[in-house]
Order: structure tokens, then sequence, then C-alpha cells
């Protein structure tokens, strides 16, 4: 059975569960949307929020994080990591893409080398997800796999009912932050399943990608094609940086004195100087680069993990400063004819 | 914790973490072409050596 909580008092909820986590929650703080600690009483996300700029992934794989510091002394090298962040956070009104692409981003970093860093916040944290009233133009998440109210990978789900939410418990986590709750009734399920038909409706936007993979595939060394493809390209990497399901980073040091900090930093594969080695760059053509970008989301991840590592939030589409369309380049991709040269 | 401590190593393998760095020593140098040389590297520790693993991309 699923439970019900009003919009009045969901402040309330935050404040209960602030007491076993840090809660996040949309914010507009730093200037853009982005899920920021919840400063205890502000709901008013609930009326302006329609997705974060800055995906959720920046709370597990952080923009610039400390991996450890290091020193020098007579006796050898010094490795002090970082202290254990023991910190459960509770992230709410995350939307089902995001949750996915997190979904997605654990297949990489629980793959044959785990990412303690990552994997240490990932298994602290809870998501609460919000499913969407207002999905934006540019979002084809129904043609991903997922949907605006999609419960799947979320511990908690809400579905906006008018003055309340329908709560769905998902997870065992989930049923335990959830008890004390009062019921829903048959009559909040029903405003729930139309609610739900309404957001799925308004996702206009869909993206035929049966047989992508192979597409890809024979059009991998065709240069004309991508040259086309990347020729308003600017490299500016915001489509790769703000991506959820986008992970590439940097390592540096920082050291001084026989002492300093190792740390990791986002990077993009849409900038020319990611592959650049010593005696060559293997992607220095922006054609190339696109090319990695989407042959990656659509073509590699599929055949490592049988998942496309795309999951139609939109965010590329949004805030490309070009209006470069992934939708629009995954449906020219040329279907070759067998044989054919 | 000092990584050159051999005897310690066990507890960075327990911390699993792939980032943590070992040492290593230069054994050789060869000049290819100028400007081009390959590095010949051996971990300090023998244990390590053995079970290290190289794989292309990394």
């Amino acid at each position: 059975m699923n439970k019900k909580v009003s919009k009045k008092e969901i402040a309330q909820l935050l404040q209960k569960w602030g007491q076993q986590f840090n809660v996040l929650a949309p914010s507009r703080a730093s200037g853009v949307a982005a899920m920021a600690e919840w400063d205890g009483k502000d709901t008013s996300f609930l009326d302006w929020y329609r997705n974060t700029v800055v995906p959720p992934k920046a709370r597990f794989l952080p923009p610039m994080e400390e991996m450890f510091r290091f020193s020098k002394d007579e006796e050898g090298y010094n490795i002090e990591p970082p202290p254990k962040n023991e910190q459960k956070q509770l992230l709410f009104g995350i939307r089902p893409c995001d949750a996915r692409a997190m979904a997605i981003l654990d297949m990489t970093f629980e793959d044959a080398y785990k990412d303690p860093y990552y994997l240490e916040k990932r298994r602290n944290a809870v998501l609460v997800g919000l499913g969407c009233t207002n999905p934006c133009e540019s979002c084809f998440c129904t043609s991903m796999g997922t949907s605006p109210t999609d419960s799947t990978n979320v511990d908690i789900m809400l579905i906006d009912i008018g003055d309340a939410f329908l709560v769905e418990e998902v997870t065992d986590k989930g049923k335990e932050l959830t008890k004390g709750l009062k019921e829903a009734t048959k009559n909040d399920e029903t405003e729930a399943e139309k609610s739900k038909k309404t957001a799925y409706d308004k996702i206009t936007r869909k993206l035929n990608t049966e047989g992508i993979k192979d597409r890809l595939l024979e059009s991998f060394d065709d240069e004309e094609f991508w040259s086309r493809t990347a020729a308003k390209c600017i490299s500016c990497g915001i489509c790769t940086l703000l991506c959820p399901t986008c992970y590439c980073f940097d390592i540096n040091d920082e050291a001084v004195r026989g002492e300093g900090t190792r740390f990791r930093s986002w990077d993009s594969c849409g900038f020319a100087l990611y592959t650049k080695m010593p005696m060559e760059n293997p992607r220095s053509e922006k054609w190339r680069r696109v090319r990695q970008k989407v042959c990656h989301k659509y073509e590699f991840y599929p055949m490592a993990f049988d998942v496309i590592a795309c999951t139609g939030c939109g965010r590329c589409i949004r805030l490309c400063p070009v209006n470069w369309d992934i939708t629009q380049v995954i449906e020219s991709v040329p279907q070759k004819v067998k044989g054919a040269k | 914790m000092t990584i050159s401590d051999i005897e310690k190593r066990p507890q960075f393998f327990a911390q699993d973490n792939v980032y943590t760095p070992h040492i290593a020593v230069i054994e050789k140098i060869i000049e290819e072409t100028p400007g081009v040389r390959t590095f010949h590297f051996n971990f300090k520790d023998k244990k390590l050596a053995k079970e290290f693993r190289f794989e292309s991309g990394q």
C-alpha cells in the first residue's frame, strides 16, 4: 500500500529526515539549479523546480575532489587518505532520468576496478524521487527506458496529486523512512495514475534507438558524416560536464616542497587536450571527439553494459550554446546497405 | 603510513583503492629515437610486481 504526504508537510518530513541525513534539495543559491544542502525551511523549489542544471552526479563524483595527501621524509613517501566521509546524504527531488543515470554510473564505478571515493558516497545515500509534472521540451526520457514518474532507481518516489504527493516505497530503506506517514486512499491512487499519464504524454520528443549500436559501428569511419555532425560544435564541453552519465576525469598533483595533494577533477572527451599524449593526439580533430562522445553513449556503453548511457534528460540540448541536438544526430546516423562501400 | 614500508603493504591491499600509488624503481631507459625513450619500471614490492597486471589503455 502506498502512502501520502501533504505538500504543506514536506518541510516537516525533511526536518525529520535531517536528523539522520544531510538533506540535499534543489536550490538556486549558487546561481544555477543544483542539489544543495537544504536550509531547513524553504520548500519553494516545489513550485519552480523542473530539473537541476548541475546533475546529481556532482554529489558522488564532485567537480573537484581530494584523493589523498602525500609527503616525503627520510623514511620514504607517506600517504594520508582524506578523512572518511561517514555522513549519509539524502537527495530529495531527484528526477527519474537522473536516478537512472546514477544506476548507469554505478556500472562503471563498480566494475572491474572499484572506485572507493564514488562508492563510499553512493552507499551512504538515499534517493527520494520526485515525478515530473512539467517536463522540458528537450526531454526524451520515454525513449530511453524510463519515464517522468519511473520509480525503478530510487528508494522513495513522490507523485504529485494536487495538494499532496503519493509516496511509493520502493526499497527497504525507503520503507523505513516513510514509517508514520498516512496511507493513500483509492482516490489518491487514481489521481496518481492520472498524473503519471499526463506527465508521460507531455514528453513529445521521441528518439528511435533501434539498431543504433550497429548503425554507429558501420558509420564509425564515415568522416564526411562526422565532420558534418561536428561542424557547429565549439568544443565547449558543457554537454559532457553537465551530462548525468558522463564521468571523464583527470588527476593532478599540487605539491610544494616535498608535500602535496592529489586531486581529481571533471574532464571532458570534448576537449582536445583530453587525449593529448607526448607524441600524438588520437582525437585532435573535432569530428573525432564528437564521434567519441556519441559512440561512447550509444555504442560502446551498450557493448560493455547492455544499456545506452543516455537517459533523455535533455540537458545537452537545453544547455548547448549552438543548439547541437543529440536526437537529431542519432536519427541522422546513416543506415548502410550491407556489402555496399 | 609510509608506502615504502613493505610490511604494511597488506593494509594497502585491504584498502582496495586502485588509485593508491606504489614505489617503483626505474631499471632501464632505452633511447628509441631522439626525444623518445622507453622506461622499464619494477615495483620494489616483489609480491605486488608478481600480481600486477597491465591492461591496454591503463
